[in-house]
């Protein structure tokens, strides 16, 4: 017997504080931005229906973290399952660039995936729409990061002006589909086929 | 585990049936004479509270005897069946007010109800036509009636439970799901029955485990057979366990026994039994709903699955999962009634007996004997039972915890007590040490989990208790998760191929036995040594210094028996799956207790939460490591795990902080070659000498010679560069040793240098101490001196930094080379526009420089001009301006130097201004002295000129006042009238602004005076809306006079106006609170506000008169 499970897809945000995750999950799910600051109390999450192969639909299950005490207040149990991680830093902001790798790791080693070489990782270059002169990280270096981190994708996005953030999320589905797909394929059936059962308690009652 | 105690007995002859009411604490009994007898549950004794004599005669026409009886709490109504009628009585007076009258004789009767959904269910099934019928009423408001018939009409309804879609209905001979809603649908479940491929319990997974092993081991199977077998035998005639090392029961193993074939016979028997139980429960709202099926000695789970978009929505597609229940049942085949308590908890009862049992288990949690015999028992409230003995008593009993329990989760030593406190069960007769652990780990689970823990506990300070409670249910756990693994590694051991089944089951058993281990926090130190390879394990003792020897006497007793040691190791996949995320968990414990030592962490079990401290994570008996001891245990073992299973994560792991040891990790990585990850490492834990080392000498000497030597350190040239901008700021020296390393050894071309040089130290960021910057320009300037200075230029452009130090060295540098024009243009930009650098100290240069005698008219012109920017900041003006004026001869610059200081500070610039129309007046008199009359003419036109450009900011009174007399009027005819226009334009400015202030003033006062003007008429006929008394006009008093909100004028007596005003403030709260419950209503709501203006106090009187201050709470007082 066969059982046909709903696919979601769990994407982990992490990022330094103020950078924009919640920001950047709320404009996605729910096309909204709010100017005001109010800092992420351990994890929350919002879903949102995405189109998968044109028919098929999936659930993608946005978990937006707390910047400020890195990994020590989620155990593995909030990491296990992530299907993609995005990484966000923030163009006015050296230090959460730099910090983005340290990102990469810690959440590599508190999520134990399978194939650490081939998970899936986006980054986020949030708050474009910032004037020129604000911005610290440049374009290139943002390039060499995602290059030297096995190429993943880098996305310049702005929650406040919806710059990009629908594309960027559209290549997390995707990768996080892909990896989704790779642990179905290791799903094994819970049951054994059928069994036969006489519950009127006729003497051939069971078949097993 | 559980006792139960009797707190009251009443007797009450010819009792017809007993019903409990939980929600008012009462006990309703109905006798065979048609007397209701009511009693009230006080002080854990029963009290007879009101009879209500004949009530039920009336209402039984057909004279038949009382059935069964019901309460619903959602519609506060007692429910008495007869044979053709349930009557509906109010739930407090007892009074008739509805009947449900069906002739085809109601045989069975059941009422649901669920509280989420404000639902009650009233079913039954009907003698004739065998037919069921349902009365489903929805938040307090009768909604429906539906019925359906079973397929046969020798079938009797067992039981019947609901779930979200639906209700549940058990008969003799079928399962059914009736589906209500819209479209009810009544459907036989006979069908998709399916088995769990691997048992989702650890001891029936071990079972399983131990018959998949027999299979693969022929060798040994012949001598375990018999064991097996024996098993079987032994687990019916309740004998001891399997296998001495195994240690696994009879009763352990209920899913092993299923696939036995000796057992068929005996289940064939059985299933004749058609007088069985079949009993639908389920042990939560929202869960699947459960059925205990004696018939066909299973337990079936019912999965309802509600569409998945290809199925219709109104027609879900079911699952029952089936779970071997023979064990069960033939331990508790006596007992015919099964009554579902909470937390997986049944009672059982026959003739004399009640039991609590596990549902899953079996276990035995409670047994009471009743010698009086057994008519009834009815669960009531709490922890509380009542039972209807033969003999028309009824007991009033409340099970607890029994005192063994008590004393351990008091905190009484309870070492002896715990293995002595068995009381009859299925497993008491197959006691065995892992047996009992198991039990205590489902009773602690079941005590926990009890919505009565608190009453079940039965402590002066319960919550301590429970806590108490919940950590030993921690120990046992870990204790019994050890022991399976223990088993499993028994029965894995030597073996040399693992059949598919083996290695799923063996994941399984790791999984769970790990999740466990996370839930509960297992000690680390217990954990590693118990489980983990032995080349992880030894570590315990080289970090700790530990050995834990008592940890293994046990086995070593066994092993001895065996003559050899167990060789089994947990798979490396099953280990980076399961086990490595348990020490990444214990890693984030420890070092969040590193941040908390004094207030420890919370640990959280169901509702428990407990802070915890590090003794928390030790093993008693033993020594105390300290925190950072344990981290580094942890992160070191987790490190050679990832060496020997996930290689892939050593990168990652090193890079983040960690408390590895420093040699163990250096030496595994060396040994492996992965000098990538030691360089990281190193980095990580700041030992950039070691690193910096081992790239610059042990990797460097080992490069071999040719072509591949100079690759090899063309890369690490590459490394090291890598590596020195990436060291923090603090190891200066470090950086520079290193830096010099590579100049040294990679002799290049200037251009390389600097390359190097520039990447290693031109830093973005600022670095922590100020006196850094000028220790890496000394460096820099070993080396080349044209980078030194880019370098100053470089930390003064990024802001980095504003050392006036270093702004003095770069003008220094500048000044050395003063004749490169865009040095010049540098230092010119830098003295005008930066504050950072001392005008005194650069100043002095500037002199030293002027001072020099080789120095060229272009070269003293630029200096000193130069000079005037560190004057302009030492506030000495008229010296910059005698530089400017005299010494360059430059009017403009002059002249654009007062400009930009009368826009920065006018009054200085206004001082300067005329400090130099002096000299300038001064130098006119000088020359009309003489008798060159060019230079007079030249000096009117100097005057001319200043006076054209600077009078305007100047006073013109002052300036004609010492202008020289024998300047012709002439000459200064247009000047005079530019100042003259220009003062007439800002005396008409002035003029307006004093106009549109008087338009403003006048608007004001008119204001005021409307304010001041509003009156109100009292008449004689007026009354106080308030008290609606009149107003007196012989009384001197104080009135209020409130402007409502409906814009109308109030006048109330001054007493009545305290009132109004509390009105109209509650008012104005009441609405407040409606705009924070509505914010859409908000600004409806602040409309009619805003129109309540304000209240004014007032005062009325034959005779004028003055009113106390404080009778003036509002706006200014008026008179009538």
């Amino acid at each position: 017997m066969s059982s046909k499970k709903k696919t979601i897809l769990k994407v982990i945000i992490l990022g330094d504080s103020g950078v924009g995750k919640t920001s950047l999950m709320h404009r996605y799910v729910n096309d909204k931005y709010s100017q005001q600051y109010k800092a992420t109390i351990g994890a929350d999450f919002l879903t949102k229906e995405i189109n998968v192969d044109g028919d098929r639909t999936a659930t993608m299950q946005v978990w937006d973290t707390a910047g400020q005490e890195r990994f020590q207040s989620l155990g593995v149990a909030f990491y296990r399952g992530a299907d993609c991680c995005v990484l966000v830093y923030d163009v006015t902001n050296t230090k959460s660039f730099e910090n983005i790798k340290s990102w990469r790791d810690e959440f590599l080693v508190h999520a134990n995936v399978s194939s650490p070489e081939s998970f899936p990782f986006v980054i986020l270059g949030n708050k474009i729409d910032i004037e020129e002169t604000k911005k610290v990280i440049s374009v290139k270096s943002a390039q060499d990061l995602a290059k030297s981190l096995g190429n993943i994708p880098l996305f310049l996005t702005s929650a406040k002006s919806s710059i990009n953030v629908d594309p960027a999320f559209e290549e997390i589905a995707r990768s996080a589909l892909q990896q989704n797909q790779n642990d179905a394929d290791a799903f094994e059936e819970d049951f054994n086929d059928a069994i036969n059962i006489q519950l009127d308690g006729e003497a051939d009652s069971c078949a097993c | 585990m559980l006792r139960a105690r009797l707190l009251d007995t009443i007797n009450s002859p010819g009792i017809a049936s007993i019903l409990p009411i939980d929600q008012s604490r009462r006990l309703v009994l109905v006798k065979t004479n048609g007397n209701i007898e009511v009693y009230s549950k006080e002080d854990k004794r029963l009290k007879l509270f009101q009879t209500y004599p004949k009530l039920l005669q009336d209402i039984n026409t057909n004279n038949s005897a009382v059935r069964d009886l019901f309460y619903s709490e959602e519609l506060s109504t007692v429910f008495v069946q007869y044979d053709n009628v349930i009557a509906l009585l109010n739930g407090t007076n007892f009074h008739l007010y509805d009947r449900i009258t069906d002739k085809r004789t109601i045989l069975k009767c059941w009422l649901l109800e669920s509280q989420h959904d404000k639902t009650t269910y009233l079913i039954y099934q009907t003698k004739e036509y065998s037919k069921i019928r349902v009365l489903i009423w929805h938040n307090r408001t009768y909604k429906t009636v539906l019925e359906t018939h079973l397929h046969s009409n020798n079938e009797i309804m067992k039981s019947v439970d609901f779930d979200k879609m639906g209700l549940l209905i058990t008969t003799n001979i079928g399962i059914y799901f009736w589906q209500l809603g819209p479209q009810p649908k009544f459907a036989k479940l006979d069908k998709n029955f399916v088995k769990l491929k691997y048992p989702n319990d650890l001891v029936s997974l071990l079972n399983e485990l131990q018959g998949q092993t027999l299979k693969i081991r022929p060798s040994k199977q012949k001598k375990a057979k018999p064991e097996l077998y024996n098993k079987g035998k032994i687990s019916n005639d309740n004998h001891s366990t399997i296998s001495k090392s195994s240690k696994i029961s009879a009763k352990s193993s209920f899913s092993n026994l299923w696939r036995r074939k000796d057992e068929v016979t005996t289940r064939k028997k059985q299933v004749n039994n058609i007088a069985g139980i079949r009993y639908a429960f389920h042990t939560d709202y929202g869960k699947s709903p459960v059925v205990l099926d004696q018939i066909t000695q299973n337990l079936f789970q019912l999965e309802i699955l509600h569409g998945d978009g290809s199925d219709s929505p109104s027609t879900p597609s079911y699952k029952m999962i089936v779970h071997d229940h023979s064990e069960f049942f033939k331990h508790y085949s006596m007992f015919s009634d099964v009554q579902y308590i909470e937390t997986n908890i049944l009672m059982l009862n026959n003739y004399e007996d009640i039991k609590f049992v596990d549902c899953n288990s079996g276990f035995t949690f409670l047994d009471q004997n009743i010698s009086e015999g057994i008519k009834s028992v009815k669960l009531a409230n709490d922890t509380v039972f009542l039972v209807w003995t033969d003999d028309d008593q009824i007991q009033l009993y409340e099970y607890q915890v029994d005192d063994d329990v008590r004393s351990a989760i008091q905190g009484v030593n309870d070492s002896q007590n715990d293995s002595n406190s068995e009381v009859f069960s299925l497993c008491s007769q197959l006691n065995t040490e892992f047996e009992d652990l198991w039990r205590k780990v489902l009773f602690y689970k079941f005590f926990l989990n009890s919505s009565n823990s608190i009453i079940l506990c039965n402590s002066s300070n319960p919550q301590e208790s429970l806590n108490i409670a919940a950590m030993k249910l921690r120990d046992l756990t870990v204790m019994w998760c050890l022991e399976i693994f223990e088993q499993m590694k028994s029965l894995l051991d030597d073996l040399t191929r693992y059949s598919i089944e083996i290695t799923n089951i063996q994941n399984l058993i790791i999984r769970d036995i790990f999740t466990s281990f996370i839930e509960f926090w297992a000690p680390p130190e217990l954990i590693i040594l118990k489980t983990f390879p032995f080349r992880l394990s030894r570590l315990v003792s080289d970090i700790t210094g530990e050995d834990h020897q008592c940890l293994f006497q046990d086995n070593e007793v066994q092993n001895d028996n065996k003559t050899k040691s167990t060789t089994y190791e947990i798979p490396a996949k099953v280990f980076t799956e399961w086990c490595i995320p348990y020490l990444v968990e214990m890693r984030r414990h420890m070092k969040n207790l590193m941040i908390n030592k004094e207030k420890g962490i919370t640990w959280k079990y169901q509702d428990r939460s407990i802070q915890e401290h590090f003794d928390f994570f030790l093993l008693n008996d033993h020594k105390s490591p300290t925190i950072e001891t344990m981290l580094e245990l942890l992160d070191t073992v987790l490190f050679e795990a990832y060496l020997q299973y996930l290689p892939t994560m050593l990168g990652p792991f090193v890079r983040v902080s960690n408390m590895c040891n420093e040699k163990i990790v250096a030496r595994d990585l060396r040994e492996h070659h992965l000098f990538e990850e030691l360089i990281d490492f190193y980095f990580q834990r700041g030992r950039h000498t070691e690193a910096l080392e081992f790239l610059t000498s042990e990797f460097f000497n080992e490069a071999e010679t040719g072509a591949t030597r100079d690759e090899i350190k063309g890369k690490i040239k590459i490394l090291v560069i890598a590596y020195l901008t990436k060291v923090p700021s603090d190891f200066l020296d470090i950086i520079f040793k290193y830096t010099s390393w590579l100049l040294e050894n990679f002799k290049a071309t200037t251009d390389e240098h600097e390359d190097i040089l520039a990447s290693i130290l031109f830093r973005d960021s600022p670095l922590k101490q100020k006196t850094y910057y000028l220790k890496i320009y000394d460096f820099i300037n070993i080396y080349n001196q044209a980078l030194s200075m880019k370098y100053l230029e470089f930390i003064f452009s990024t802001g980095i930094s504003d050392s006036a130090h270093l702004h003095t060295i770069l003008i220094r540098r500048y000044l050395q080379e003063i004749n490169n024009t865009r040095i010049r243009a540098k230092l010119k930009s830098m003295l005008e526009t930066t504050i950072f650098y001392d005008p005194q100290n650069v100043l002095v240069l500037l002199e030293e420089m002027l001072d020099k005698t080789d120095l060229s008219d272009d070269q003293r012109s630029f200096l000193n001009l130069l000079r005037t920017y560190p004057l302009n900041r030492l506030g000495e003006h008229e010296k910059a301006l005698n530089i400017l004026y005299v010494e360059l001869s430059s009017y403009s610059n002059a002249s654009s130097y007062c400009e930009k200081l009368y826009h920065i500070e006018e009054k200085e610039g206004i001082r300067v201004l005329m400090y130099w129309y002096q000299k300038l007046i001064e130098e006119y008199g000088q020359n009309s002295d003489g008798e060159a009359e060019n230079q007079t003419k030249s000096a009117t036109e100097l005057i001319k000129r200043f006076l054209k450009d600077h009078s305007r900011k100047l006073d013109a009174t002052a300036v004609l006042k010492i202008l020289p007399k024998t300047i012709s009027m002439d000459d200064l005819g247009d000047i005079l009238i530019e100042i003259v226009k220009f003062n007439s334009i800002k005396k008409n400015d002035l003029r307006i602004v004093k106009n549109v202030l008087q338009v403003e003033l006048v608007n004001k006062s008119k204001e005021l005076n409307d304010f001041l003007s509003t009156n109100v008429n009292l008449t004689e006929m007026y009354t106080c809306p308030v008290c609606n008394k009149t107003f007196s006009s012989f009384t001197v008093d104080s009135i209020f006079w409130f402007d409502m909100p409906n814009d109308k004028k109030c006048v109330v007596h001054y007493n009545c106006g305290r009132v109004l005003q509390s009105r109209l403030e509650a008012n104005i709260q009441r609405k407040k609170s409606i705009q924070e419950k509505f914010p859409n209503f908000l600004q409806i709501v602040r409309k009619c506000c805003s129109r309540l203006k304000g209240v004014h106090s007032i005062k009325y009187s034959s005779k004028a008169s003055v009113l106390p201050q404080d009778h003036l709470n509002f706006l200014p007082t008026k008179r009538i």
